[in-house]
């Protein structure tokens, strides 16, 4: 009996041994550590340009549109170390990440943003994280605006409808951006933005007619003026005058204009103070803002037989349009 | 006497002395368009357009004048503004709204007409008073190219989607800024709005069967469409938002999605209006009352 009492106390020992152990095993598996890689997750972005808008050019010089790039990366937005955009002269339909290099024609990269700093003088053809929309603020906040400018300048092609060479194509502003290990680029694929045509012109030019007496004419001596191209559209120009005035008239019909030199007594086109016919000139569209396409324009006048002598003032008129 | 006469008038030809100048001009002027070509027009089709007269170095208040060239569609063609105005110094790019009417018994054709714009002469400062000159004016001209026709054309594209950031006290707004490129009312029919929190994976509200208005024929127009959503208020923050937009057919013509911030709304956002209602009350009740005094003592 003792010997059977004795082998209970054993399987009891056993027993709590085994509870003790299994406690102790369960215990032992919080003490297990675990591990995972958080992995970088890929940026996305969105861009949307000069709101959908056709943008108007300004002559001679420059204008600004902008793009608004949205990324999101899912590791924070505070991962997006760079940001670049490039507007460019695209056909039908938007392209992402088409490459192009710089041209004032067609050709448009921002500088590109980093964490270093930027020049000021930079400033405005850069990508910066925008101050009045969508602002990284910090862990937890996966998605910021950029806000990238462009300057574009007068001879950017034109490609709305009725542009001369263009009108089937549109602007696209292609954007990249990275987080440092992972590099995306996407387009404004919904829009179609144009840039506008623009007939402009300077006119350039000290026209001096010469001494001249009565009953005389200019000859073949002719005076110049000069037509210069300042929008992105090769141009023609409508010219019209008014009577000059002073110690009498010499009726506006006095001055001849031609895009050849010639003689006044046997050619040249009468000056009208009414619109003429649009005058031809040989300008192309522009190619480059430092070399753009110059028309002269030739003159030639008569003075009447009685004229009276002294100081005479009148006003030419060039009207640019398109060619 | 003839003869007499004769070596005065040879004195007074020899005497006619003419120095004529053209003054040195540096100011440039364009106009942007410088072609609107509309192919879709139909009796009675109205079309309103911006042209924009720019300069590139605008220093100085410029005198305009501009008007409509003669044509066979000169009276369907308003400008606004026209005849002469000032272009003030520092202005690059001017706009002037056309409106082409096409009468409703115009013959269908290929129409041609042209908006001028010419700025006054340029002073030259090398010029000395009392000089000959020819000044030179610069002016740019718009060719409007219109082709009446008979055919309905049902076109338009939406140009951009812009969801406003708003305070707590709103609900979602989208800009949808369409360009109806046809000659009927077109534009899509309705739109919907999920609402996603920041990081744009839970969706929080949704949104659906929000009426657009058409838009007008040959008119870009921003529509505004608010999204009641049915949460009290919005908690200030960031959101993402999905907007879709629909045909007439319940086909999905434009999906867009971006983040829009909720921004705190101040004591006068809130009860702002209730206040000018209530502001307005006692000024309409102190008016009443003085009127009344004004009146007893008059009958008393």
């Amino acid at each position: 009996m003792q010997n059977i009492l004795k082998g209970d106390r054993l399987v009891q020992v056993v027993l709590m041994l085994a509870g003790l152990f299994a406690f102790a095993t369960v215990f032992a598996a919080d003490n297990v550590t675990t591990s995972v890689t958080v992995g970088n997750a890929t940026p996305s972005l969105t861009v949307t340009f000069n709101g959908g808008n056709a943008i108007t050019l300004n002559e001679s010089t420059f204008s600004y549109a902008s793009a608004t790039v949205t990324i999101t990366d899912g590791n924070g937005c505070n991962t997006i170390n760079f940001v670049t955009a490039t507007a460019f002269l695209a056909s039908t339909s938007a392209l992402a990440g088409t490459p192009c290099t710089e041209n004032d024609n067609s050709c448009y990269p921002t500088s590109s943003t980093t964490a270093s700093g930027i020049p000021a003088a930079l400033s405005d053809t850069l990508c910066l994280a925008t101050t009045t929309g969508n602002q990284c603020t910090g862990a937890g906040d996966t998605s910021v605006q950029y806000d990238c400018g462009f300057k574009f300048w007068f001879i950017a092609e034109a490609t709305a409808a009725g542009s001369p060479t263009w009108a089937t194509s549109i602007w696209t502003v292609a954007a990249t951006t990275s987080d440092g290990s992972a590099t995306t680029t996407a387009s404004n694929t919904t829009q179609n933005v144009e840039i506008s045509s623009l007939a402009a012109t300077v006119v350039d030019a000290t026209l001096a007619f010469g001494t001249l007496s009565a009953n005389s004419n200019t000859g073949t001596t002719n005076s110049t003026t000069t037509a210069t191209t300042t929008g992105n559209i090769a141009m023609d120009v409508t010219l019209s005058g008014t009577d000059m005035t002073g110690a009498g008239t010499i009726d506006v019909s006095r001055q001849k204009y031609s895009t050849a030199q010639f003689n006044y007594v046997s050619a040249g086109t009468m000056l009208t103070n009414t619109t003429t016919p649009t005058v031809e000139l040989a300008s192309d569209e522009p190619t480059a803002t430092t070399s753009l396409p110059a028309s002269p324009i030739y003159w030639g006048i008569a003075i009447e037989a009685g004229q009276a002598n002294g100081a005479y003032t009148g006003t030419n008129t060039f009207t640019a349009q398109a060619n | 006497m003839q003869s007499k006469l004769r070596p005065l008038f040879t004195l007074l030809f020899l005497c006619a002395i003419f120095s004529l100048n053209v003054s040195k001009v540096y100011a440039g002027f364009g106009v942007s368009p410088a072609k609107i070509v509309e192919d879709n027009l139909i009796r009675g089709s109205i079309l309103e357009r911006t042209l924009y007269f720019v300069q590139g170095m605008p220093d100085r208040d410029l005198d305009v004048k501009i008007e409509v060239d003669d044509s066979p569609i000169k009276s369907w063609i308003k400008i606004e503004p026209s005849g002469n105005f000032v272009i003030p110094k520092g202005v690059q790019q001017f706009p002037v709204t056309v409106t082409v009417t096409v009468p409703k018994d115009a013959e269908l054709g290929i129409y041609t007409g042209f908006v001028r714009a010419v700025g006054a002469p340029m002073l030259d400062p090398l010029r000395k008073e009392g000089e000959s000159h020819v000044s030179i004016a610069i002016g740019a001209r718009a060719e409007l190219s219109l082709t009446v026709g008979k055919g309905i054309l049902y076109r338009y594209a939406i140009r951009d989607i812009d969801l406003k950031n708003i305070l707590q006290t709103q609900n979602p707004i989208a800009d949808v800024n369409i360009e109806n490129q046809g000659n009927v009312p077109a534009g899509p029919s309705e739109a919907s709005f999920e609402l996603f929190n920041k990081f744009g994976d839970v969706r929080l509200a949704y949104v659906q069967g929000v009426k657009m208005e058409l838009v007008k024929p040959f008119a870009v127009q921003s529509v505004a469409v608010e999204f009641p959503i049915t949460l009290a208020t919005l908690s200030v923050g960031e959101y993402w938002g999905t907007v879709k937009l629909y045909n007439d057919k319940g086909e999905v013509v434009r999906e867009f999605k971006d983040v829009f911030n909720v921004k705190e709304a101040t004591f006068l956002d809130i009860y702002g209006r209730y206040i000018l209602i209530i502001i307005s009350i006692i000024i309409v009740l102190i008016i009443l009352r003085f009127v009344l005094k004004r009146r007893r003592r008059k009958s008393s």
